[in-house]
């Protein structure tokens, strides 16, 4: 066989491959032990200073524990800790596919309009009862945050597929969602009563204050429908990153791909918002973060994508109890705060040496 | 033996005819075939086609395949993309859309060959966004061979690479369509490549097949000038091997 001349490298690119797998795994096995950490540091800490060991002996044997202390961990913080995880895995998740098939660093639920559009669903529900669909029944606040994010994301798909529609083009398309579902908003707040407002405040502002084992189950769920399937098409998803033109060479059905996906993408980022409000950044900044780890491959990008997003939200908690003695911050205004000057860096680096 | 055979191929956007009743005499594994014409004759569209990533009038059929999935392989002219990917990774990634869901070590063993064959294992490790374009269409052509295919659709392989390389891959790519019998179909704008690595020639101008056939019987001043729109001959250099000669444009 013909062989172009070569320059002698010193190992075969198969044994270096093998070394940075094994590199990625320790990378994911490091992230998840952080997370554990980040859990029961979350559990610890809150208004009420219990010890460490004492929080550790009520999750072990709740029997045993005083009622008030178990209350306190079993019911408050233990929901509201795995909340903060399963909702920074759902977003980081649901950024790290918007970034792939939008082929954009800027993308993600919350800089594209999905999240204030879920904002904008629930809130109808909210303020004036109204159904998207009729017989979403209890959960009339998550259908509503769905049906709206839905659309959004369909009107994204329809402005990224148009001839000529350049990145900049969907990220001012995005912006210009956010601000749309923005005033809509503040038009639903006008009309609504003092008591719908003021849900509708604390909810934009995100908070884990009412998390509950069903809403944890719920959003859990959400996760874990999803991320078989995407990493079912790990090797599809990853060739869209090499462009449209190379992965539609491979014979991947682009636009089906794409589309499927962020239906997906929109259920991953309407559950959390229905829940625990709007909570910004964690799904830009977590994705990024973990490609920078390990690489865009989705067989490692997406569980680091989920734990990077699930330990910002951790952290995050903890730093809401923790920042102003005796008060816990909206963790939406934690994550703003951490995750906006990672956005700016973002937009000025330009993307061109982590993307 | 792989052949491919196309009858009164066609592309349409809007009511305009890009390609129009293409049908190339049946096409054996083991051979080159140059498609030549000026710039938008349908080359591209006649390789999208064929990768049946565009839909048309017409129909074209692949004998004695041994898997649909990877009979084709289809390296577009866009090689652009800048993934957190190594070249080692994009390559995989390539093979693993043909080979099932898992990763094996022969999926591993593919790449580190197919690297090998192109000479470019010294960048298995480089990331994909800081190669040249040069480098980049070595990758994209180690993309198309790593899935063994048996129709290979290369789209102006060659274009960003220096010479010594144009004519090592060209090498490459002709050898290894002899050893596997693979038909390759390879749009060149370098004549002279033309003349020097493919089997047959096809020249596509406006969208319709002009001449198909031997690239001495093919590449005649005739043509060339219909086609090309220059006045040109073809001339046994010092060494007797045929060469192209353009005078002027017409």
């Amino acid at each position: 066989m013909t062989g172009i001349r070569s320059e002698t490298a010193p190992l075969s690119g198969r044994t270096s491959y093998q070394a940075l797998t094994l590199r990625r795994k320790l990378v994911l096995a490091a992230l998840s032990i952080a997370l554990v950490l980040a859990l029961i540091g979350d559990i610890a800490t809150g208004p009420a200073s219990y010890g460490l060991w004492d929080v550790a002996r009520t999750l072990i044997a709740p029997a045993e524990a005083d009622a008030q202390m178990r209350v306190i961990v079993w019911s408050i913080r233990t929901p509201a800790a795995l909340m903060a995880i399963v909702v920074g895995m759902a977003l980081a998740i649901g950024g790290a596919q918007m970034q792939t098939i939008l082929n954009n660093p800027l993308a993600s639920p919350f800089t594209l309009g999905i999240s204030a559009g879920a904002s904008f669903g629930a809130a109808l529900a909210i303020a004036f009862g109204v159904a998207l669909i009729p017989a979403a029944g209890e959960y009339v606040v998550a259908v509503n945050a769905f049906v709206v994010a839905m659309a959004t994301a369909c009107l994204i798909h329809m402005a990224s597929i148009r001839r000529g529609a350049s990145i900049q083009t969907i990220v001012l398309f995005g912006i210009a969602l956010v601000f749309s579902f923005n005033t809509a908003l503040a038009i639903t707040q006008y009309f609504a009563n003092q008591e719908a407002v003021a849900a509708i405040v604390f909810w934009t502002m995100g908070s884990l204050a009412k998390a509950t084992w069903p809403k944890f189950f719920m959003t859990a769920l959400a996760v874990a429908i999803t991320l078989p399937i995407f990493l079912r098409r790990r090797w599809q998803l990853s060739a869209l990153r090499l462009g449209e033109a190379r992965a539609a060479s491979f014979g991947i059905p682009v636009r089906r791909l794409r589309l499927e996906t962020l239906i997906l993408v929109s259920l991953l980022s309407a559950i959390p918002v229905a829940f625990v409000g709007t909570i910004g950044f964690v799904g830009l900044v977590g994705p990024h973060i973990a490609r920078m780890m390990v690489g865009e491959d989705q067989r490692f990008l997406l569980p680091a994508s989920a734990l990077t997003g699930a330990l910002i939200m951790s952290l995050s908690s903890i730093l809401a109890k923790v920042a102003v003695p005796g008060v816990v911050l909206p963790i939406g205004i934690v994550t703003a705060a951490v995750g906006l000057p990672v956005f700016l860096y973002l937009i000025l680096k330009n993307g061109r040496e982590i993307w | 033996m792989v052949v491919l055979s196309t009858d009164r191929l066609g592309v349409r956007f809007g009511s305009r005819d890009v390609l129009r009743d293409i049908t190339l005499p049946p096409c054996d594994g083991g051979k080159v075939v140059a498609i030549v014409g000026p710039n938008a004759a349908g080359k591209s569209t006649l390789f999208r086609r064929i990768a049946a990533l565009l839909p048309g009038p017409g129909s074209f059929s692949i004998r004695n395949v041994r898997d649909p999935a990877r009979a084709i392989a289809y390296m577009p002219q866009d090689q652009s993309g800048s993934a957190v990917l190594t070249v080692f990774e994009a390559v995989l990634l390539a093979r693993k859309q043909v080979s099932g869901w898992r990763l094996r070590n022969g999926d591993l063993m593919a790449v580190d060959q197919t690297l090998q064959t192109l000479g470019i294992d010294h960048l298995a490790d480089e990331v994909l966004s800081e190669l040249s374009g040069g480098q980049r269409q070595l990758v994209g052509l180690a993309q198309c061979l790593v899935r063994d295919p048996q129709v290979l659709l290369l789209d102006e392989p060659t274009s960003a690479l220096d010479m010594n390389r144009q004519l090592e891959a060209l090498s490459c790519v002709r050898g290894l369509a002899r050893e596997k019998d693979m038909l390759v179909l390879i749009a060149l704008h370098d004549l002279n490549l033309a003349l020097k690595f493919a089997d047959e020639v096809a020249i596509l101008s406006n969208g319709t097949l002009h001449a198909f056939g031997p690239a001495a019987n093919v590449l005649t001043p005739d043509n060339l000038a219909t086609s090309f729109r220059v006045r040109a001959r073809v001339e046994p250099c010092s060494r007797g091997e045929p060469h192209l000669i353009v005078d002027e444009a017409i």
